[in-house]
């Protein structure tokens, strides 16, 4: 990532800490049955990570849940249990990398600083990697199939009706 | 007529019970339609027709709860989130493997026909004619010329759309018209056609409404939209399937009684009478038994259901399953060898695209041993083509980047280019289904074992395609070409036939020119377990044909008191 692309993201890490400061997010709890022990800030930081990783634009790509409850929906239902204990690992270690004993909160970091633990952890190998690689799939799988980007980006429609096979691009 | 006494009585009500159940009921005749699944009605029990992609809490993808408790249906490509409630799940209906086999069922008024690929290619003379030149299965008691008119017959029912191409090795029907080709689909056609004289790439013809027809009409159905979401049952009624046509067309003479949830546990015969008299049902809900009486009985319960509830129809007269003198049925299974595939990409027309969507690729007809035996395997394989530009989005990185990337997805001006094939299997008494001997399923039915595998000969013909395949790419400057053997198992394709197969010869089949059993006349066999071979093409078109076709006999022979 250039220097460029990191100021860029510094920026959205900052505004994000304003708008959804995910110790005090307003998300109702909601209890997911293959992931009893994700309490209410957890799956808060959980959301908030995937804001880091692919911001929530509501306003212009809304869908039909918010980031944080589909993501979480896809681990609870879609990934098998041995991906879903790698995926707690991964939470756990990311938690721990973060201050061993879990005092420091990620947004207690400047946006340097979280820019920083993001881009060293996105760039690994273990399981850290592996839960923030769940969370981006996850992430562009929300956004890419919203209402908004499916017709305005990927020319989708509904009842076409027609095929013409010989279009000038 | 008592309750349960009708004239004929038809069992399973897919595509083609669908058929039977029609031609019986137009003509007059009272009939039964019995189904073993629950009752789909069209519009009305199609629950996700409408659904848009982002209101799927899954966008569409299984759960690892349906994946684990579903090995086998869930390697159907249309067992997904919004079609999955048409799939018999893996626990609900058990069989035993002797070898893997993916048994992929619709139990439902409808059946299949819901959900299937919708492909309709004729069978041509050199299909009927294979196995008595090859010498393979036995003799087929009919030729395409038999079977030609039925196809037109069903054609204009169902409505198929596609070109006249003027091939012998896929002939013409009653079409309505194609939707467009796209460059590269007519690129490669003409490519094929300068560097082969027997390579056509043609329009796969596809049954969905591209024209209004009063017939159309007056089933209520509207003209496809494109929706290419036809599993889930489509409002509009523009591809056919069983629920939009054939079954409320058979309901609005009054002459069809529909009873879902019937389970069919056997076919009754009368030692004195010397014929079948009708089935005995189990109620799929109370387990309860009943029997229904008949002139003459259909049993169209899907390829290797019919199998199995005609080997469970024991006598004193018949130990082995009604007509089963010779000891046959269940035997000669085959089915499409569908595990190869070939990907490429095409650099040319980098300034032209596609708009809109189409319920159909193009097709590339049998060419291997047509008209001689020209390799060391027997028969030959058809296959897909499709071509479609390539979108790229650059999904790296993460954060506000991400996201503008993702708003800079774009076509390439590269078209990925695909084709599978689709390989005829030889028949084989060892490739069988018998009654399990000791398990039962919780209506009291034995459970049917599958011994079912590919061969040598599918194994040369898979490298054949990818050889064949490799160098029609590559003429056609096809680049980045990759073959794959996706070693999918046997019943995948979902184009399982045999074992009840027809012939000339009571010996050495269970069933003669007219689908009848040769040891019972008044028992028809017409969905895939009557088929003695399976040439390449998808056969429910077939399987169509040869319902109506067997059915208007049947009512010929009761008008006249024979059966």
């Amino acid at each position: 990532m250039n220097r460029r692309d990191a100021i860029k993201n510094v920026g959205l890490i900052a505004g994000g800490l304003t708008l959804i400061p995910y110790a005090c997010s307003l998300t109702p709890e909601i209890v997911y049955s293959n992931l009893p022990n994700i309490k209410k800030e957890q799956q808060d930081l959980i959301g908030w990570l995937c804001n880091c990783i692919l911001p929530e634009d509501i306003e212009n790509f809304p869908t039909p849940e918010i980031r944080q409850n589909f993501v979480l929906t896809q681990v609870n239902d879609c990934l098998t249990s041995e991906e879903q204990a790698e995926f707690l690992l991964g939470f756990e270690n990311i938690q721990l990398a973060l201050s061993p004993t879990k005092e420091i909160k990620i947004e207690m970091l400047t946006p340097e600083e979280q820019l920083a633990f993001l881009t060293l952890h996105f760039e690994g190998e273990g399981v850290i990697t592996g839960f923030l690689e769940t969370l981006k799939n996850y992430s562009l799988l929300h956004f890419e199939s919203s209402e908004k980007y499916m017709k305005n980006y990927l020319s989708y429609e509904f009842m076409p009706g027609r095929y013409l096979g010989n279009v000038t691009v | 007529m008592k309750s349960n006494t009708f004239d004929t009585i038809v069992v399973g009500a897919g595509m083609s019970g669908g058929w039977a159940a029609k031609e019986f009921s137009e003509q007059g005749f009272k009939t039964l339609l019995l189904e073993r699944g629950p009752n789909v009605e069209h519009l009305k029990d199609y629950p996700t027709t409408n659904m848009q992609p982002w209101e799927f809490k899954h966008r569409g993808r299984l759960t690892a709860q349906d994946i684990e408790e579903n090995p086998i249906a869930s390697s159907c490509y249309a067992f997904r989130e919004d079609a999955k409630h048409f799939f018999v799940k893996d626990k609900e209906h058990p069989y035993v493997q002797k070898k893997p086999f993916d048994w992929i069922r619709g139990y439902q008024v409808g059946g299949k026909s819901i959900m299937w690929a919708r492909q309709v290619q004729r069978w041509s003379q050199y299909d009927f004619e294979g196995p008595a030149r090859d010498g393979f299965a036995v003799d087929w008691p009919i030729r395409y010329n038999d079977l030609e008119p039925w196809y037109t017959y069903v054609e204009q029912f169902v409505g198929v759309s596609g070109n006249k191409d003027g091939l012998d090795t896929l002939p013409d029907g009653d079409f309505l018209k194609p939707w467009e080709s796209n460059v590269v689909e007519e690129y490669f056609s003409d490519e094929m056609k300068k560097h082969y004289e027997d390579r056509h790439v043609i329009y796969g013809r596809c049954a969905h409404l591209t024209e209004s027809k009063p017939q159309f009409i007056e089933q209520g159905r509207g003209l496809c939209m494109s929706r290419r979401i036809c599993q889930r049952g489509c409002p509009l009624g523009g591809y056919f399937n069983a629920n939009s046509t054939l079954i409320p067309w058979a309901l609005k003479t009054g002459n069809l009684t529909l009873k879902p949830n019937s389970v069919v546990h056997s076919v009754l015969y009368d030692e004195t009478l010397q014929k079948a008299i009708g089935v005995r049902v189990i109620d799929a809900k109370t387990k309860e038994s009943q029997d229904y009486f008949a002139k003459v009985v259909f049993v169209t319960a899907a390829t290797l259901n019919t199998n199995l509830i005609l080997l469970n129809s024991k006598s004193n007269r018949f130990p082995n399953g009604l007509g089963n003198d010779n000891g046959l049925m269940g035997k000669y299974i085959a089915f499409h060898n569908y595990r190869a595939t070939i990907n490429a990409q095409y650099k040319g027309f980098p300034d032209r695209t596609i708009e809109g969507a189409k319920p159909t690729s193009h097709y590339v007809p049998r060419f291997r041993n047509v008209y001689k035996q020209e390799t060391d395997f027997l028969r030959g394989y058809a296959a897909g083509f499709g071509a479609s530009p390539e979108r790229e989005t650059d999904r790296e990185g993460f954060g506000e980047n991400l996201k503008d990337q993702l708003l800079q997805t774009k076509e390439t001006g590269v078209w990925n280019v695909n084709s599978h094939m689709m390989g005829e299997t030889i028949p084989k008494a060892s490739n069988q289904v018998s009654l399990d001997h000791e398990k039962v399923d919780e209506w009291g039915i034995p459970l049917l074992n599958i011994d079912v595998d590919y061969d040598e000969n599918d194994e040369k013909m898979i490298q054949d395609f990818f050889e064949q395949f490799t160098e029609m790419f590559t003429k056609a400057g096809f680049v980045n070409i990759q073959t794959n053997d996706n070693k999918r198992r046997p019943g995948n394709d979902i184009h399982e036939m045999g074992g009840v197969r027809m012939g000339k010869d009571p010996k050495t089949s269970l069933l003669n020119g007219w689908n009848q059993l040769h040891e019972c006349k008044n028992v028809f066999v017409t969905d895939g377990a009557c088929m003695t071979s399976t040439s390449t093409q998808n056969p429910s078109l077939t399987f169509m044909a040869i319902t109506a076709r067997a059915a208007n006999y049947a009512i010929e022979q009761m008008k006249k008191g024979l059966i």
